[in-house]
């Protein structure tokens, strides 16, 4: 005989509450792992590398972040699925005995389960599902990402990436080269060709000075240009340098590229800009 | 029936209380013993009680029976107990001259049956009692006599005096439920057996439980709900027994079925309407101490066969 129950509506909002808390937990993990992995990447100065060799394309420029944010995810769903935790071992030792066992039996009609059903539906009807989710958990959760965004707030205004030495991206930014040199190999031909490639970070040159090898490669994050930081202002002494005469000395080259008819209307506007 | 039923289970509680009460006017303390006689009788299985002689087994079935109004018979096992003596015999009768065979009834024909000391009887007889213990029914010759029912056989033996006797086959102990021990009473307890064994009257016990009502118990007993997990855990003991380090032969699947049903009888017999974790731990040992054997090693080392359930039921944390 086909037995319907009171109790496992009660089971359901228990499993429900439980879900929303498993999610919540889920998304928790899912920032504190992301947080965790973009900070490791911000000291170790990848955010920079990539924005910097990878400024315009978005997929890469925010590789990191979206490297972090997918293993935040990932990791995340991994432990939820490890811990199968059955919503009824949250209830005290004997009431989840009692409702596993009448849940397990909720198909049979008899009259030990019906005793069992009218325990285990009244000891449930008092139970507020919320009060028995560990919402400790959730609070020690919601601080750390409250911490680890402050913490990455503080790395990324700490300029710790630029500190880092340019011999930190040396493997990474020969990686790099190899990967252009597989796909821009005609522009690169090109580029031989006429000059026009205006590439300054290269492979490393070596230029011999006094019998020291010097190293001419540019790094990101070397010196100029590459991040301005705030300094006092330096008066530096001037010399002022005496005037030179001034004389107009026409190329060759210049006159030769203007219409024939102009030249003589150009020079003399040449003449008087100077004179005058 | 399910009226009945209903009745019968809440009356239960007090059915159990009064069968307690009779039983511990005759027997001082023994508390486990009773309670897993109880369970035995609740969960239709036989029952085999060990311990020195003098510990009261036979007392303690006797007033069992009679608390319970079954019809009871005794069997004092002898090496030289025929089979016949317990099944039954067909003899010839005269009736006006007319002679025809009746068939006479052993004293396999009771409910409630007490095979005293059955390692003296010859392996003959104690296979006679097989058929009768698994069938619940005895054939002699070409006939065949169902038993009336309840049935059980609670058969005791000392594991002292060895000499004479026919230790109990492995196959045999199997149809055994339970293998109940009796322990020494405490120094209170045996000045209180002085008390009540020394005076003007012995202790008397009255019929509390009717047959019927044992029938219906027997019937809610099976009716107990358990959690598929505690039946996972029942099964993981049992497989335990016959991978573990020290026992040579593990426990067969019939104690699997002997350990939940004897852990219902348990969890109904305490006035629980559902299998508890506990009951499993506790009907353990009953149920498997006469069901595995240990290795020549771990006998060496002089461990016992609770010690091992102990350690298998620690291992999974039961």
């Amino acid at each position: 005989m086909a037995a319907s129950y009171e109790f496992p509506v009660y089971i359901n909002n228990l499993n429900i509450a439980h879900n929303k808390f498993k999610f919540i937990n889920w998304a928790l993990n899912a920032a504190i792992i992301t947080l965790i992995l973009y900070a490791i990447f911000l000291l170790l100065g990848l955010p920079a590398f990539m924005s910097f060799y990878w400024q315009g394309f978005l997929a890469l420029e925010y590789l990191p972040l979206i490297v972090s944010l997918i293993a935040g995810i990932l990791l995340s769903t991994v432990i939820k699925n490890k811990r199968k935790e059955n919503v009824l071992n949250l209830l005290t030792p004997e009431l989840s005995e009692k409702t596993k066992a009448a849940y397990d039996n909720r198909e049979i009609k008899s009259t030990l389960m019906d005793s069992l059903a009218r325990d285990v539906t009244l000891a449930l009807s008092k139970i507020d599902p919320s009060a028995i989710l560990n919402w400790r958990q959730i609070r020690i959760r919601i601080i750390s990402v409250v911490l680890l965004v402050l913490a990455t707030v503080i790395i990324i205004q700490s300029q710790i990436s630029a500190d880092i030495t340019p011999a930190d991206f040396q493997s990474l930014s020969n990686l790099r080269d190899r990967a252009l040199s597989i796909f821009q190999n005609d522009t690169q031909t090109q580029g031989k060709e006429f000059n026009l490639s205006g590439n300054i970070y290269g492979k490393p040159s070596l230029a011999v000075l006094s019998e020291e090898k010097i190293e001419l490669m540019l790094y990101p994050g070397l010196g100029a240009g590459s991040r301005a930081r705030s300094s006092e202002p330096v008066n530096r002494l001037f010399q002022q340098s005496e005037g030179n005469e001034v004389s107009i000395v026409p190329t060759e080259l210049y006159i030769e590229s203007m219409p024939a008819q102009n030249r003589e209307i150009i020079k003399r506007y040449f003449e008087l800009l100077a004179t005058g | 029936m399910i009226e009945d039923l209903k009745s019968v289970h809440s009356a239960s509680p007090a059915i159990f209380q009064k069968l307690r009460a009779e039983i511990d006017k005759v027997m001082v303390n023994q508390k486990a013993a009773i309670e897993q006689l109880l369970v035995a009788i609740l969960a239709g299985g036989h029952a085999l009680l060990e311990s020195n002689p003098g510990l009261a087994k036979t007392l303690l079935i006797k007033t069992t029976a009679m608390t319970t109004g079954l019809s009871y018979s005794r069997i004092q096992c002898t090496p030289d107990l025929m089979p016949a003596d317990i099944t039954g015999t067909t003899i010839i009768e005269e009736i006006n001259g007319d002679k025809r065979f009746r068939f006479e009834p052993g004293p396999v024909f009771a409910n409630i049956i007490l095979a005293d000391e059955i390692n003296r009887a010859s392996p003959k007889t104690q296979s006679a009692l097989l058929e009768a213990m698994q069938e619940k029914q005895v054939t002699v010759g070409k006939k065949t006599y169902s038993l009336d029912m309840p049935f059980f056989v609670l058969a005791t033996q000392n594991p002292i005096e060895m000499e004479g006797t026919f230790p109990l086959p492995e196959a045999q102990l199997d149809r055994f439920l339970l293998k109940i021990f009796m322990e020494y009473p405490s120094f209170e307890e045996e000045v209180e057996i002085l008390e009540r064994y020394t005076g003007k009257t012995e202790p008397t016990v009255q019929n509390v439980v009717s047959k019927e009502q044992i029938l219906s118990l027997q019937q809610l007993c099976r009716e107990v709900p358990v959690a598929d997990d505690t039946k996972e855990d029942a099964v993981n003991i049992v497989l335990t027994t016959r991978n573990w380090e020290g026992v040579q032969y593990g426990a067969s699947p019939r104690a699997s079925i002997g350990l939940i049903l004897s852990a219902k009888a348990r969890a109904f017999v305490n006035g629980r309407n559902y299998l508890s974790k506990e009951d499993l731990h506790v009907m353990a040992y009953p149920v498997l101490r006469h069901r595995i054997i240990l290795s020549f090693e771990a006998e060496r080392k002089g461990l016992t066969r609770d010690q091992v359930i102990t350690d298998i039921l620690n291992s999974l944390n039961i």
